[in-house]
């Protein structure tokens, strides 16, 4: 028989950050995918007149609202990873992928489908993780920043150029122009769905291979490890 | 700039503007350009709305109407050296060649246009002569408008104009060098246009670019003479260029974005597309974002001023707009009737072979599904053969 003993793996503030964070992406992805090419709501002609409808519009509203939704998601998820109490976990993210010795032995256990978890990693996460997760830091910042660039270029008007394009200005002419930052806005939108899909059958596997219940603990913070003797 | 400091710094320049008239109005130009004017059938009140039209257009408060009007009137005005590089001469073709002259045309044959390469009479050395001459009589007082991209690659070779074979590089060099202000007229002077789309053989550039000069950029393919006109006008008004964007294209033409202004913009907002050429949606005059429109990312005044004395513009005629004003649009904006996300993606290495965003994003996609599928039958085979191992084993 097998006996385990709690262990509490996430603060309330992180629960909740991750999932509006999860929300918010999904709300994104799906409204992305319509103002790039509208395929819904769509009438036959003469049927309804535009007053009527507000579609793009309102979906474009949504996109917004669930983009600064995100955007502070993302900005209090750092301010956390550097200034919480319980578990600042900046280190975590930075520096935890940059270890060779541990991915040795992370990439054996998942490559021959062992029964996941490494022993003897004294962190709370492996560098698989940890490199998953910086890089979802940093798609999060570019996505946010090419967002950002899109939605303000009404902003401009012949009274004056927006101070928000002047700051944006400089990373605009890196891209290569309005429309390269809205392919590039695109082509990130795509790191987030393959994200989820890895993030979500990796959960999965754990909870499977380990019975640490890595995917409940997102609810109720708590994880479970084998106790060694009783 | 909020209206309020746009005002008050036109407000304040007012004085300067009266004096800067009184030096060069007179009275014997007015006569002379009202009676060019009934000559192409146009009343003073046409002249006058026309004034005030401009006024508006160019941002300026109200009181500057009047001298707008005057400012028109000026016969004695900064002479032009209009410059052809790399292009197709469709810049100067548009600007001049319609039905009926409007008024804005009128005043700009007005002025001296000192050197033009396509429409004088003179030829070869003589032409040489002129434009040495001209350099020469009004050196830092003209303005030199460029028309087309200078290709840079092996010192220019690739453009040579004149009796003496002269590139395009040092021409341009050579004759903005005294100039007043550098007008850079058309996409292709502006940021080099279609001869500096991919892959760019001759390395042709912008005006700015290649030369290294502050350029007032006014881009199009072509671009609206009202642009041209105001920038000019504006000149002469205030004898220094009009605020410009961060693209270096005056902001009172540049500032605003096509999309913003559409007259078909109620049907974005409400779903309603064009799917198809000629479909039931393109008879009733909906949306062309689906048909590639590029309004959204391009700036420019056309769905304002329209074209071709306001008779109509491109998304008014039932195509979207191509983005013609926007940097290397030849490259970013294409396929230009298909939406952006169907852009392709030239893949690093491919030799040109080109994907979507979306085509990539779900081969990745896919390929992650397929590495997750096989880790999870793989896991499963190997807990079950453990789970064997361990029963034959007890």
């Amino acid at each position: 028989m097998k006996f385990f003993k709690r262990k509490y793996e996430w603060t309330v503030a992180i629960r909740l950050l991750h999932w509006i964070t999860f929300i918010s992406i999904g709300v994104l992805v799906f409204t992305g995918f319509y103002i790039a090419w509208p395929f819904w709501f769509t009438h036959t002609p003469g049927t309804k007149e535009a007053y009527n409808i507000f579609s793009m519009a309102n979906v474009r509203l949504i996109h917004f609202i669930a983009a600064f939704v995100f955007i502070f998601a993302i900005i209090l998820r750092i301010y956390l990873a550097f200034v919480s109490w319980v578990d600042a976990d900046w280190k975590e993210f930075l520096f935890r992928w940059l270890n060779v010795r541990e991915w040795i032995p992370t990439l054996k256990n998942y490559l021959t489908f062992k029964p996941y978890g490494v022993k003897g990693l004294k962190s709370k996460y492996n560098p698989v993780q940890s490199l998953a997760y910086f890089g979802f830091i940093i798609f999060s910042i570019l996505q946010i920043i090419t967002g950002l660039i899109l939605y303000t270029m009404n902003e401009n008007s012949i009274r004056g150029v927006a101070w928000v394009q002047k700051i944006f200005f400089p990373i605009t002419e890196l891209f290569g122009g309005y429309a390269d930052v809205r392919i590039a806005h695109h082509l990130i939108m795509w790191f987030f769905i393959i994200f989820v899909l890895a993030h979500v059958y990796m959960v999965i596997a754990h909870d499977v291979g380990e019975k640490n219940g890595s995917l409940s603990s997102m609810f109720t913070g708590w994880k479970f490890e084998e106790k060694k003797n009783k | 700039m909020r209206i309020k400091d746009l005002e008050e710094y036109y407000n304040s320049m007012l004085g300067k503007v009266d004096e800067r008239l009184k030096d060069l109005y007179s009275e014997d130009d007015e006569r002379e350009l009202n009676e060019e004017l009934k000559k192409n059938g146009f009343t003073r009140r046409d002249f006058l709305k026309w004034a005030s039209f401009m006024t508006a257009a160019l941002m300026l408060p109200p009181v500057f109407e009047p001298r707008v009007a005057k400012a028109a009137t000026i016969k004695q005005r900064t002479p032009v050296i209009w410059l052809h590089l790399a292009e197709c001469t469709g810049c100067s073709e548009s600007f001049l060649r319609t039905r009926e002259p409007s008024i804005t045309q009128l005043i700009f044959n007005y002025i001296s246009l000192t050197y033009h390469d396509t429409l004088m009479m003179a030829s070869g050395e003589r032409v040489e002569k002129v434009l040495n001459t001209a350099i020469q009589k009004y050196k830092g007082q003209y303005v030199c408008v460029i028309e087309g991209g200078i290709p840079t690659k092996d010192g220019g070779i690739f453009l040579r104009i004149g009796s003496k074979g002269e590139t395009g590089l040092e021409r341009s060099r050579r004759i903005t060098r005294y100039a007043k202000v550098v007008l850079a007229f058309g996409t292709c002077a502006a940021y080099g246009g279609v001869q500096a789309a991919y892959p760019n053989p001759t390395g042709a550039k912008g005006v700015r670019d290649a030369l290294g000069i502050e350029v007032v950029n006014v881009p199009g393919c072509p671009p609206n003479s009202i642009n041209m006109v105001g920038t000019v006008l504006h000149l002469l008004l205030f004898n220094k260029v009009p605020p410009t964007d961060l693209l270096y294209r005056p902001l009172w033409a540049y500032g605003s974005r096509i999309h913003d202004y559409c007259e078909r913009r109620a049907h974005f907002d409400a779903g309603e597309f064009v799917e198809e050429w000629g479909d039931e949606g393109a008879k009733k005059g909906w949306c062309l974002y689906k048909m590639g429109c590029k309004g959204p990312l391009t700036y420019n005044d056309c769905s304002r001023y329209r074209f071709n004395q306001g008779t109509n513009w491109p998304i008014g005629a039932g195509h979207g707009c191509i983005g013609c004003s926007q940097p290397d649009f030849w490259d970013k904006m294409a396929p230009f009737e298909e939406p952006n996300e169907k852009a392709g993606i030239r893949i690093p290495g491919g030799k040109g072979v080109e994907a979507t965003s979306d085509e990539i994003g779900g081969f990745l996609a896919g390929a992650t599904a397929v590495g997750i599928g096989v880790h999870a039958i793989g896991s499963v085979i190997r807990a079950k053969v453990e789970k064997n191992r361990k029963k034959e084993s007890e």
